[in-house]
C-alpha cells in the first residue's frame, strides 16, 4: 500500500508522460478506467521512507465532462482519496496552461506546479519568475526538465510532504452577479460533500451534470441560472474570466524580451507537411516506406527463427500425440515472436517517436481528410497502419480513439488491411508460385474491396459524423529515448501477454485436429464454396484452417495439393489470394475483437466480413475469367 | 462576493477613481464612491508606495501612480464596454469594478478593440493568411470552454498560418492549432 497518492495532470504536449516516466520508469500498470475507453497508468516509487503512488491521467485542456478523457481526469481528481496533484505548466505558453491549474486550485486540491520547457521559453525570450508565481498562487512551483532530470528530485520532495503543505488561498474572482449566483448555489450544496462548496457551485453553474447531485435541490441551479439576466451565457462568462485571470497571472510573472524569429529547418518541414498536396503524399509515403522496411526486416527475423526452430525442435511423429500437439503450439509461438519483434514493437517505437517529436499531429491533420470520407476519425490511421503488422494488436490499438463506436468502426476494416502474415501469403504463395503481377492484383483488390466495404458501412448503418478535428501542432522537440522506450514497452505488453499465448493455443489446437485428420473431412461438404471461388476442392482446407494460424496457410495448401501447385492457373492463384486474405480473420484477431467489443459484435462482424469477402473474391474471379480471354 | 474586498483591490479602485477625476479627488468623495472600511488603510499604503501624494484637501496621483491608474482605467472601460452589449450602463459599470482587478490588460485591450469594431467581424474561415483579433466564439458552452482553454479567447491576437482543405492552421499565444473549418466558421475575428 502506498502512503501518498498523487495524480499527474496537464494539458496535452506539456511533457506529462515524460515526467511520469522519470518518476517511475516502465514498471507501470495500465488499466482501463471502468465504464470508459480510457486507459490510466499507475506506478509506485519510494522516496526517502515513503511510498508514493503516481496516477497518470490523459492530457486535457480543462476540467469538463465533454470527452471521455476529461471525465476520467475529473473523476480521478475528485473521487476524494487522492492526496494531491502535480499540475504541469508550459513555460512557452504559461497563461493557457494556468487555466487548468486554476480550475484544480479552485477545487481545493493540494497542488504542486511543475514548470516545464523553461529552457525553450528562455530561448524565445520568455523569462518566468517562478518564485513570484508561487507567491501569487500560494503553492510550490518547481522548474523541471525531464530530459536532464532537472527538478525531478525537488518535485518528489515536495509531493512527499504534500500533506503538510498549507492550502492555497488563491481564488478566481468573478464579477458580482456571478459571485452572487455562486453564493446562492453553494449555500445549497450538501454538507457531506468534501469538495469546496464554491467549487461545486461553479461546476454546477458551468453545467457539469456530475455535480448536480451534490446540490440539495437541482432546481436551485436552473432558477439561479435563469435569474441571471445579465449573463445569458453564464458558463462562457465564467470561462472567459478564468482565462483572463490566468493570463493576468502569467503577465505578472513573465518578462518578454524581443528575439529574432529565424526560419529554420523546422519551419521548412512544416512547409512540406502542412501543404495541401505534399502533406498527404509525404505522410502516405512515410507509412509505405515504414512498412516496406518492417516487412523486409520481418522476413529476416522469420527466416532465422525458422532455421533455429528446425535445429532445436525435432520433427514430431503422430506416434506421440502430446509431443505432436506441443510442437504445433511452439510453431504458433514462433510465428508470434516473428510478428511481435519486427512489427509490433518497432511500430510502437516509431509511433512513440512520432508522438514525442511532434510529427503525429501533422500526420493526423493530413490523413483526417482522407479518412473522413469513410467517416473514420483522423486518429484511426494509427490502428489501421498497425493492422499491416498484426490485426489483433491493431484491434487493441483502437483504444487510442475516444469512443467505443469509432473503435468498432475502425476494427471493421482490419479484414481488408492485410497483416504481415496475410502479406506473407500473398507474396509467398501467390507471388512465388503464381506471379508478382497477380500478387499486386490481390493487393489492389483488397484496397478496392475495403473502400467499397467502407462506403457500404456508411450507407447501411447510422454511423455519425466524427467530431470535428481540433488539435494542437506542438513544436518539434527532441525525443527522450527512455520515455519512448518505456511507452513502446507499455503499449506492447498486451500483445505479449494476450496474443502470444493465444497464438500458441491456436497452433496446438490445429495440431490436435490434424492428429485426428479432421481438416480433410471438410473438403466434401464445402465443395460448393470451392466451386464458387473457382478453386479445386482441397484448396478449401488452407482457407478454413488459416483461421487458426494464418502462417500455416501456405504449408497446408502445399500439403493438401500434394506439392503440386503447378496445376493451378494464375486466376486460381488470384482467387485463392483474395479469399485467403479478405474476410477470414485469424482466431487471435477474433478473440481480440471479442475481448474489446463483446462476443455478439465479434461474431456478427466476422460472419459479415467472411460472407462479403467470399462473395467479393468469387465475383472478382468471375469478372476476371470473363475479361481475361479478351486481354490475352 | 459578500465579504469585504481586499486592501489591494481598494487601492486599485482608488487609483481608478482618481484617474476618472483628472488625477485628483478629496478623501470624502473617494469614500463616498467606494463604500469600504479599508479606504483609509489603502490610502496610507498608496502614500507609502509613492503612487499618490496629498495636496491640501486633495489626493493627487504621482507620475508613477498616473501610469498605473491609466492601465487600471483602461481595463475598467474595456470590461464595461464588453458588458454594455447586453446590459444597462449602470450594471456594466458595476460588473467592470469586479472584473478589472484580475484580468490581464492585453486581453482587455483586445476586447476593447473588438467591441469598437463590431461591424468589421468576419469568420475565421475565409479570413485568409492574416493577423487579427478573436472577436467572438459562437459555439455551444462545452466546446467554447475547450477553445478558451486552448488559448482562443476573445480579445487575443490570432494569426492564420495556412489554410488546408480540411483545417485552418493558426498561431495564438505562441502555439499552433489546427482547427477544422466547421469550427473555424463559428469563430469571429477582426483584422489588424
Amino acid at each position: 500500500m502506498s502512503d501518498i497518492e498523487i495524480v499527474l495532470v496537464g494539458q496535452p504536449n506539456t511533457g506529462k508522460s515524460a515526467l511520469f516516466n522519470s518518476f517511475v520508469g516502465s514498471k507501470v500498470t495500465v488499466s482501463n478506467y471502468p465504464g470508459t475507453t480510457v486507459d490510466v497508468a499507475r506506478a509506485e516509487r519510494t522516496f526517502e521512507d515513503k511510498t508514493i503512488e503516481f496516477v497518470d491521467t490523459p492530457g486535457i485542456y480543462s476540467i469538463s465532462d465533454r470527452s471521455e478523457e476529461e471525465k476520467v481526469t475529473e473523476r480521478t481528481l475528485f473521487r476524494g482519496d487522492i492526496d494531491g496533484a502535480i499540475v504541469l505548466l508550459d513555460a512557452t505558453s504559461l497563461g493557457r496552461s494556468l487555466y487548468l491549474a486554476l480550475q484544480i486550485l479552485e477545487a481545493g486540491i493540494p497542488v504542486v506546479l511543475a514548470l516545464n520547457f523553461v529552457e525553450e521559453a528562455e530561448k524565445n525570450g520568455i523569462h518566468i519568475d517562478a518564485e513570484r508565481l508561487a507567491e501569487l498562487l500560494g503553492v510550490s512551483v518547481v522548474a523541471i526538465n525531464p530530459l536532464t532530470g532537472r527538478g525531478v528530485k525537488t518535485l518528489l520532495q515536495q509531493v512527499s510532504e504534500i500533506r503538510e503543505l498549507t492550502e492555497s488561498v488563491f481564488q478566481v474572482e468573478y464579477d458580482d452577479h456571478l459571485e452572487e449566483a455562486i453564493d446562492s448555489v453553494s449555500s445549497d450544496v450538501l454538507d457531506e460533500v468534501t469538495l469546496p462548496k464554491r467549487f461545486v457551485a461553479l461546476r454546477a453553474l458551468e453545467g457539469d451534470k456530475d455535480f448536480y447531485r451534490y446540490v440539495a435541490q437541482e432546481d436551485t441551479i436552473d432558477t439561479v441560472r435563469e435569474s441571471l439576466t445579465d449573463h445569458p451565457e453564464l458558463s462562457k462568462d465564467i470561462s472567459v474570466t478564468r482565462f483572463g485571470t490566468a493570463s493576468w497571472i502569467a503577465q505578472q510573472v513573465t518578462q518578454i524580451e524581443p528575439t529574432e524569429q529565424k526560419r529554420g529547418i523546422k519551419e521548412k518541414i512544416d512547409d512540406v507537411l502542412l501543404d495541401p498536396v505534399t502533406g498527404p503524399v509525404v505522410t502516405l509515403s512515410f507509412f509505405v516506406g515504414l512498412f516496406g522496411a518492417l516487412l523486409l526486416l520481418g522476413n529476416v527475423v522469420q527466416y532465422w527463427l525458422t532455421v533455429l526452430f528446425e535445429v532445436v525442435v525435432p520433427t514430431p511423429s503422430k506416434a506421440s500425440p502430446f509431443w505432436f500437439v506441443l510442437v504445433e503450439g511452439l510453431h504458433g509461438l514462433t510465428a508470434g515472436i516473428a510478428i511481435a519483434l519486427p512489427y509490433v514493437f518497432l511500430f510502437y517505437l516509431v509511433f512513440g517517436l512520432m508522438e514525442d517529436v511532434g510529427l503525429l499531429s501533422r500526420f493526423i491533420v493530413n490523413l483526417d481528410r482522407l479518412l473522413r470520407k469513410l467517416k473514420l476519425p483522423g486518429k484511426s490511421f494509427i490502428p489501421l497502419a498497425l493492422g499491416l503488422g498484426c490485426s489483433a494488436a491493431a484491434t487493441r490499438a483502437t483504444r487510442v480513439l475516444s469512443s467505443k463506436k469509432s473503435q468498432f468502426h475502425t476494427s471493421m476494416f482490419f479484414a481488408f488491411v492485410p497483416c504481415s502474415s496475410r502479406i506473407a501469403i500473398i507474396m509467398g504463395v501467390v507471388g512465388f508460385y503464381g506471379s508478382t503481377l497477380v500478387a499486386l492484383g490481390v493487393f489492389f483488390t483488397l484496397m478496392v474491396a475495403g473502400v467499397i466495404w467502407g462506403l457500404l458501412v456508411v450507407k447501411l448503418t447510422d454511423i455519425e459524423e466524427e467530431e470535428p478535428l481540433l488539435i494542437e501542432l506542438p513544436p518539434y522537440r527532441r525525443p527522450i529515448v527512455d520515455n519512448v522506450l518505456a511507452k513502446s514497452w507499455i503499449r506492447m505488453k498486451d500483445f505479449v501477454y494476450i496474443v502470444l499465448p493465444l497464438l500458441m493455443a491456436g497452433g496446438a489446437f490445429y495440431g490436435l485436429l490434424k492428429l485426428y485428420d479432421i481438416p480433410r473431412r471438410v473438403i466434401g461438404p464445402l465443395s460448393p464454396v470451392s466451386h464458387w471461388l473457382g478453386l479445386p476442392d482441397p484448396a478449401i482446407v488452407p482457407l478454413l484452417f488459416g483461421f487458426l494460424q494464418k502462417d500455416l496457410t501456405g504449408p497446408i495448401l502445399l500439403s493438401v495439393m500434394e506439392g503440386d501447385l503447378a496445376s493451378l492457373t494464375l486466376l486460381q492463384f488470384y482467387s485463392f489470394g483474395v479469399a485467403a486474405t479478405v474476410g477470414i480473420p485469424c482466431v487471435i484477431a477474433l478473440a481480440m475483437l471479442w475481448k474489446e467489443f463483446g462476443w455478439k459484435e465479434a461474431i456478427l462482424l466476422t460472419i459479415a466480413t467472411i460472407t462479403y469477402g467470399f462473395l467479393f473474391a468469387g465475383l472478382a474471379w468471375r469478372i476476371l475469367s470473363f475479361v481475361a480471354p479478351f486481354l490475352g | 462576493m459578500s465579504d469585504e474586498p481586499s486592501v489591494e483591490i481598494v487601492e486599485e479602485d482608488i487609483l481608478r477613481v482618481l484617474s476618472e477625476n483628472d488625477g485628483e479627488a478629496t478623501v470624502e468623495s473617494i469614500s463616498e464612491e467606494l463604500i469600504s472600511s479599508s479606504v483609509h488603510v489603502a490610502i496610507d499604503q498608496l502614500l507609502q508606495k509613492g503612487l499618490i501624494r496629498r495636496e491640501e484637501q486633495n489626493l493627487v496621483l504621482t507620475e508613477q501612480g498616473e501610469k498605473l491608474a491609466e492601465d487600471i482605467l483602461k481595463k475598467h472601460l474595456a470590461v464595461e464596454k464588453q458588458f454594455v452589449k447586453t446590459q444597462s450602463n449602470e450594471l456594466a459599470h458595476e460588473a467592470a469594478h469586479h472584473l478589472e482587478h484580475q484580468i490581464s490588460l492585453d486581453v482587455l485591450e483586445g476586447m476593447e478593440t473588438v467591441t469598437s469594431r463590431q461591424s468589421e467581424r468576419t469568420s475565421l474561415k475565409g479570413f485568409g493568411p492574416d493577423e487579427g483579433l478573436v472577436a467572438d466564439i459562437l459555439v455551444e458552452d462545452e466546446l467554447f470552454e475547450r477553445l478558451i482553454a486552448m488559448g482562443i479567447c476573445p480579445g487575443r491576437k490570432i494569426q492564420v498560418i495556412t489554410e488546408l482543405p480540411n483545417v485552418i492552421i493558426v498561431e495564438i499565444g505562441g502555439k499552433q492549432l489546427a482547427i477544422e473549418k466547421d469550427i473555424a466558421a463559428q469563430i469571429e475575428v477582426v483584422g489588424g
